[in-house]
This record gives structure tokens, C-alpha cells and sequence, in this order.
């Protein structure tokens, strides 16, 4: 996904749930934030670097894929962006193919509902943080975040979906490698990553193999994952967009208080209810960013103007305060927020008896008080 | 990193800084040794494309690319070892592409670190050498000594980082 969603349709959605403008606000800048909080950056305002949630793609050109280099980059990428579905699926092959098909992301998992769960009461940042995190587990579904050809990889049999029901057509979709073209959707040519015989190349991470597909609100697709035996996958990104929405309004509610516990496969259709027609016409136009849609959209519920996101917005406070005040910041309750998330995984996965992600190690932090 | 792993990492580290120490020593020994390098390390590479087939890559669609690969590649393993003589052109252009592409990414890290106002001279500086040590290798495309100095100081260098890597805590604080 990207900022129209992170950003605008995550301010969307807050406000939906309940929160006033400026708390939607911060939730939707913590969502969108997770896209930019790189080590890069941490060592910029001198925050701690383990604390990153994403990687630049200089960094991830940059980062060994050595056994701590693999383990560094699953932790960050399993933990904001590819959320495994199922830390215990059973499949056919050995302990290390297996490690990996369990990382495979995919929405209503167990570690969402932790996800949540973990974010409650601990603040506006850490909502956003959460809603990164489901927002993508519908996006990024059946890619796993870990560098993995036998898991993220796609061949030539990819086909966009045009149309609906009986007037649907197929157009096959033959990628480029140029990541300086810009996605066309008019005539259907998309950007994917180069193939990398590589097992754990980087380029092998995520959904690179399906370019930019898994973020288009629009985009309609069959494929042959890598992973499925044979077996062709159908990705309604429309659907998928619109049940993230649903579910991330349900989800801030619980966060807000309004709801006693968070349940998997839970949507607020009702709130939604009045908006859903123009929200499904922002999710179906053949566009590249839906930034603007949402904008309006988010304009229209609160009536209040949604600034453009800021990378700077908070990082001067964070630098000026004092080592003791700096938690207290808005970027340091985003910080916690987000080592929190990436240890919750990291040790979920060690639990299973996974080390992709490395081993986590617990700290009781006890009040002063 | 289980303790095994770090000791895997201490041993090999150290067989490499001294494999690269003895042929920085006896510069006479290791045209016929980067050979020897080479042919092992394409048999080792088909040997550990077959073990990726059989392990992972046979549940893959279209996994069978990976068996064909490693058959060939450890097949070009057997046929460089039985050489007698490789060009020295090759190795040379071999070292030139390592370094040149290592230097590349370094500085393209670099500018993207100075654009974020984060730390980048150590990133250019490492760009820069790697990309004089390519041009090196390329303006002395005959010369045996250059050849043996850039082999030998790469696979120190990788031997010491692998070392250090042994030591890097790995753990997670989870914080609650």
C-alpha cells in the first residue's frame, strides 16, 4: 500500500471510528511514518536504529544477506509490512522451506489480533503503527517479508483482470525492469523486480516480483505464486482495500474503547454503510495514487484541511528534547510503539521454533512509581 | 546466532585472512591457487544449487531451472579445474567488475545518506576505493602482482568482517 491509504484513507477511517481531527491526524502520520522510519533516518535524529520499520532501497541494496543480514531484514519487513498469517501452517518439505512458506503474509491471522491487541492504550502512534501493519496484511497477501525465491517468486503466467463478471477480460501483463518507468495501467505495462536465481537475493523480498500490483486499489489479478503447487491465485485488490478499511475502522474502535474485545474477521460495514459507494468508486478508478480521492473524502467527513504528510513534521522536537524527555515525544512514543511490534513478531516466530527473524530477548520495563 | 554458527564464522574467517595473508606472502604460488579458488568455488556453487533443489526449490513453480543450473554450473566447476592455463585477462576482469559494481553501490548509498542529512563518508570513501581498485585492476589487465594484491586484500577484508559478524549481538529486546 501506499500514502493514499497509510495517510488519507487511515484519516478516513480514524474519523469514522470516532477521533477528532487532530488524533486522526496522528494516527494517520504513525501509519504513514512506518514507510519511512529507515535506520537512515534514525541515525539522522540519533534515535536507536533497531527501531527501524523500513528499509531505502539503498539500505536493502547495501545489507548483506548473510544469516544476521536475513534476520535483520525479516524482522523489519514481517513485522510492518508482511504480517505471516499462519506461524504454524503445515506444507510439504523440510524445516527450512517450511520456516519460510510460514511467513507467507495474509489478513486475519493470529499475530493481527496481537498486533492490535499490543497497540491498545499505548497512544495514537501506536494505533497508527497497527494500522500499517493490517492495512498491508490485505495489500501484501501471499508474499512473505523475507527475501525468499521459492516463496515471492511469480513467472510469465500473470494476467491483470479487466472488468467484472461475465464482461471480465484477461490481459496478459509483461513486465519491465526499468525502475525509472512509471507504472502504465491504460496499457497495462507494469515494473517488476529482475529475477534473481538467488534464494536469498533482496530482490527476492516481498512482492517485488509482482511489482507495485499488491498496491494498486484497483488492480484485479491471476497469477502462479511460487509457493501454491500449480495452483492460480485470483487477487481482488478492490474487495481486499475495501475489507482492510472495514476492518481498520472496527479495529481503531477497540483501540478507541468502544469495543470490549478485538475479534478476527470483524468489519464495521454499519459505519462505513453511508460512504460505501464513493468509497468503492476512489478504490475501482484506474490510478496510480488515490491520494487526492482520499483527501477529499477525509475533507468531506471531518471538514477540516488534511495537511500533506511531513517527514519533518516532529523530528526537530525529538532532537531537542532531552534523553530523559525524548519517550514522551511524539516520535518517541513511536519508537516504543514500533519496537514493541517488531520484538511481539520476533518472538512469536522464535516461538514457533522459526529463527528468520532471530531470537528475541524479554525486558519487564517496571514503573518508577 | 547460536554459538555453532559463531564458531563456523570465527574458523572460516580465519582460514580466510590467512589463505589471503600466504598468497599477499608468496605472490609466485597464486595464479595457480585463484585457479584452484575458482574451479572449487563453481563446483561448490553447483553442489549448493543442487542441495537448494532438493531441499526447496523442487516445491517452486518452475523449480526444475534450479537441478539444470547446478548440473552445469558444478560440470564448468570440473572443466576449469582440468584447465591448465585461464587467461589472466579474465581474473582480472573478474576483480574489476567485483570491486567496480561494490563501489557503485557504496556511493549510490552515500548520496542517498547525504540527501537525509545521515552520515555518508564512510560510505563514499569505501565507493571510492572499490571503484580505484577496479580501475586498477583494469589499467593493469596484465600484470600478475596487482591481481594477487587485490585477491589477497579482498578475502583478508571478507575474513575480518565475517570474524567481527561472530561477535554482533543478535538478540531482540522485546519490551513490555
Amino acid at each position: 500500500m501506499q500514502g493514499d491509504f497509510h495517510y488519507y484513507a487511515t484519516y478516513c477511517a480514524a474519523f469514522l471510528a470516532g477521533y477528532t481531527h487532530e488524533e486522526s491526524l496522528a494516527i494517520c502520520y504513525s501509519a504513514q511514518f512506518v514507510d519511512f522510519c529507515s535506520v537512515t533516518f534514525l541515525k539522522k535524529i540519533k534515535g536507536p536504529e533497531t527501531a527501524a520499520t523500513t528499509q531505502l532501497q539503498a539500505e536493502l541494496m547495501d545489507s548483506r544477506t548473510d544469516h544476521v543480514g536475513l534476520q535483520k531484514i525479516t524482522r523489519t519487513w514481517a513485522s510492518f509490512h508482511f504480517l505471516p498469517r499462519d506461524l504454524n501452517a503445515e506444507v510439504k518439505g523440510g524445516r527450512r522451506y517450511q520456516n519460510k512458506y510460514r511467513l507467507i503474509c495474509g489478513p486475519n491471522g493470529e499475530l493481527l489480533a496481537d498486533t492490535v491487541e499490543l497497540a491498545k492504550e499505548k497512544g495514537l502512534e501506536a494505533a497508527g503503527v497497527a494500522m500499517h501493519v493490517l492495512a498491508d496484511t490485505w495489500a501484501h497477501s501471499y508474499f512473505a517479508g523475507t527475501p525468499s525465491l521459492v516463496i515471492n517468486n511469480t513467472n510469465y503466467q500473470f494476467y491483470e483482470i479487466l472488468g467484472e463478471g461475465d464482461d471480465a477480460e484477461t490481459r496478459r501483463i509483461a513486465f519491465r525492469h526499468n525502475p525509472k518507468a512509471l507504472d502504465d495501467p491504460v496499457e497495462g505495462k507494469y515494473t517488476n523486480s529482475v529475477y534473481q536465481s538467488s534464494e536469498n537475493n533482496v530482490m527476492n523480498l516481498g512482492h517485488g516480483r509482482a511489482g507495485h500490483l499488491p498496491d494498486y486499489s484497483f488492480a484485479r489479478y491471476k497469477y502462479l505464486p511460487a509457493w501454491a503447487d500449480y495452483k492460480e491465485i485470483i487477487k481482488d485488490n478492490p474487495s481486499d482495500y475495501m475489507h482492510a478499511f472495514c476492518q481498520m475502522v472496527y479495529a481503531l474502535r477497540y483501540l478507541r474503547g468502544d469495543i470490549d474485545a478485538f475479534a478476527l474477521d470483524t468489519y464495521d460495514w454499519d459505519t462505513v454503510a453511508p460512504y460505501k459507494e464513493e468509497i468503492k468508486e476512489i478504490i475501482e478508478r484506474r490510478q496510480l495514487l488515490a491520494s487526492k480521492d482520499w483527501k477529499a473524502l477525509g475533507e468531506k467527513l471531518s471538514g477540516c484541511t488534511i495537511e500533506a504528510f511531513d517527514i519533518k513534521k516532529y523530528q526537530q522536537e525529538y532532537v531537542d528534547a532531552e534523553n530523559n524527555e525524548k519517550n514522551q515525544t511524539y516520535l518517541g512514543r513511536f519508537i516504543t510503539a514500533a519496537l514493541a511490534q517488531k520484538s511481539m513478531v520476533t518472538n512469536s516466530m522464535a516461538a514457533s521454533r522459526n529463527r528468520l527473524a532471530g531470537i528475541g530477548l524479554e525486558v519487564r520495563i517496571r514503573d518508577k512509581g | 546466532m547460536t554459538k555453532a554458527r559463531r564458531i563456523g564464522y570465527v574458523l572460516t574467517g580465519l582460514i580466510m585472512v590467512i589463505f589471503g595473508t600466504a598468497m599477499a606472502i608468496m605472490p609466485s604460488e597464486v595464479y595457480g591457487v585463484i585457479i584452484l579458488s575458482l574451479g572449487l568455488t563453481l563446483m561448490l556453487s553447483g553442489i549448493r544449487s543442487l542441495v537448494y533443489y532438493f531441499t526447496m526449490a523442487k516445491h517452486m513453480v518452475g523449480g526444475l531451472a534450479v537441478l539444470y543450473r547446478g548440473v552445469i554450473v558444478f560440470d564448468i566447476g570440473l572443466f576449469t579445474l582440468s584447465l591448465v592455463d585461464v587467461p589472466l585477462i579474465f581474473i582480472m576482469l573478474y576483480l574489476a567488475g567485483l570491486h567496480g559494481f561494490s563501489g557503485f553501490i557504496d556511493i549510490m548509498r552515500a548520496i542517498e545518506s547525504k540527501k537525509m542529512n545521515a552520515s555518508w563518508k564512510l560510505n563514499i570513501s569505501h565507493g571510492i576505493i572499490n571503484v580505484l581498485i577496479a580501475l586498477l585492476c583494469l589499467v593493469f589487465l596484465k600484470t600478475v602482482w596487482v591481481a594477487t594484491l587485490c585477491y589477497s586484500l579482498g578475502l583478508i577484508y571478507s575474513g575480518i568482517i565475517r570474524i567481527i559478524q561472530a561477535f554482533r549481538r543478535t538478540t531482540v529486546v522485546y519490551i513490555q
